[in-house]
């Protein structure tokens, strides 16, 4: 008898243990995955803006407003929820990155739609055109340095408190036409 | 089987699991790291972005030169990262220009993002570029 309740209490801390171990790798498996996923995600999307505007004929920062890009005039404060990309002299050919503040989530618009690119976006001004020290220009400028900036709030998930990270990058338009 | 037999079952298990354990661990780690790492090249990739926009022009009709580096003192940021719950790692960065050639006329611009993993080990990420005047 007392063999069998040594060996059931064995059992129940092995099974314990296993359980244990198990949730425990679930967890590590989401931060890690999470982690994983975000990287790649912006280090896929903060490249393919800087191909975009180092490469571009001509970039702009505004508002989207209805569903149009309003840019600035001069003397206005150069910093807005969206940027206008232009690649070659033909405005017809165009890419727009925006928040939309209906639904806080970055989106990508060209002539062919519009995607979604992340959500959860909670800061409006994104864009900005600044000079070499980080001043925002009230003047478009053509040695302006295109700062995006994107704040993020991650909601609590299963196994994961919630969290508020930012990504930041600076890009120069390489090209500036005569 | 003896209770002797079934503690050294115990132990080897035991084992096992700590080595698994451990493996997730440097997993999450490794993770943090490389994402440490990639903010900090962000970081370094922003004031190379930031030293491309300074004016360099050595035409006779409109000279000027913003490429100096008392434009570009150190600067303290963090590196932001999502999923820590925390407020991010502190980063220097330190800019080097250096001219290289006067005819044609080129600068090397050397970015430095230094900051320090879990207290413990001081990583660079360093960015080095070319440039020319009169862009």
């Amino acid at each position: 008898m007392p063999e069998i309740l040594i060996a059931m209490t064995v059992f129940l801390l092995v099974v314990g243990a296993i359980l244990s171990a198990n949730l425990f790798g679930l967890r590590m498996f989401q931060m890690t995955n999470t982690k994983l996923m975000v990287t790649q995600w912006s280090r896929q999307t903060i490249e393919n803006l800087m191909n975009q505007i180092h490469g571009c004929n001509s970039v702009y920062v505004g508002n989207m407003t209805n569903g149009g890009f309003a840019g600035f005039l001069p003397g206005e404060t150069q910093q807005g929820n969206s940027l206008l990309i232009y690649q070659t002299t033909d405005t017809n050919k165009y890419i727009i990155y925006f928040v939309n503040l209906a639904d806080q989530t970055f989106r990508r618009t060209d002539q062919m739609g519009t995607v979604i690119l992340a959500d959860s976006v909670t800061n409006t001004l994104a864009f900005s055109a600044q000079d070499l020290s980080g001043t925002v220009l009230t003047n478009i400028n053509n040695n302006s340095v295109i700062h995006v900036m994107l704040e993020f709030y991650q909601p609590a998930r299963f196994m994961q408190d919630a969290d508020y990270y930012k990504l930041e990058t600076s890009i120069k338009q390489r090209v500036v036409p005569p | 089987m003896t209770l002797v037999e079934v503690m050294v079952a115990l132990a080897i298990t035991g084992l096992i699991v700590a080595g698994i354990i451990r493996g997730y661990i440097y997993c999450a780690t490794s993770a943090v790291k490389a994402e440490l790492a990639q903010a900090a090249n962000a970081e370094a990739m922003q004031r190379i972005e930031e030293t491309r926009s300074a004016q360099w022009n050595t035409s006779s009709s409109g000279a000027a030169d913003q490429l100096d580096p008392t434009n570009f003192p150190d600067k303290s940021v963090t590196l932001d990262m999502p999923g820590t719950n925390t407020n991010g790692t502190l980063a220097t960065i330190q800019t080097t220009i250096s001219q290289i050639s006067l005819t044609p006329p080129l600068r090397r611009i050397r970015v430095d993002c230094i900051w320090q993993f879990r207290g413990a080990e001081w990583v660079t990420n360093s960015i080095e570029t070319i440039r020319a005047a009169d862009q």
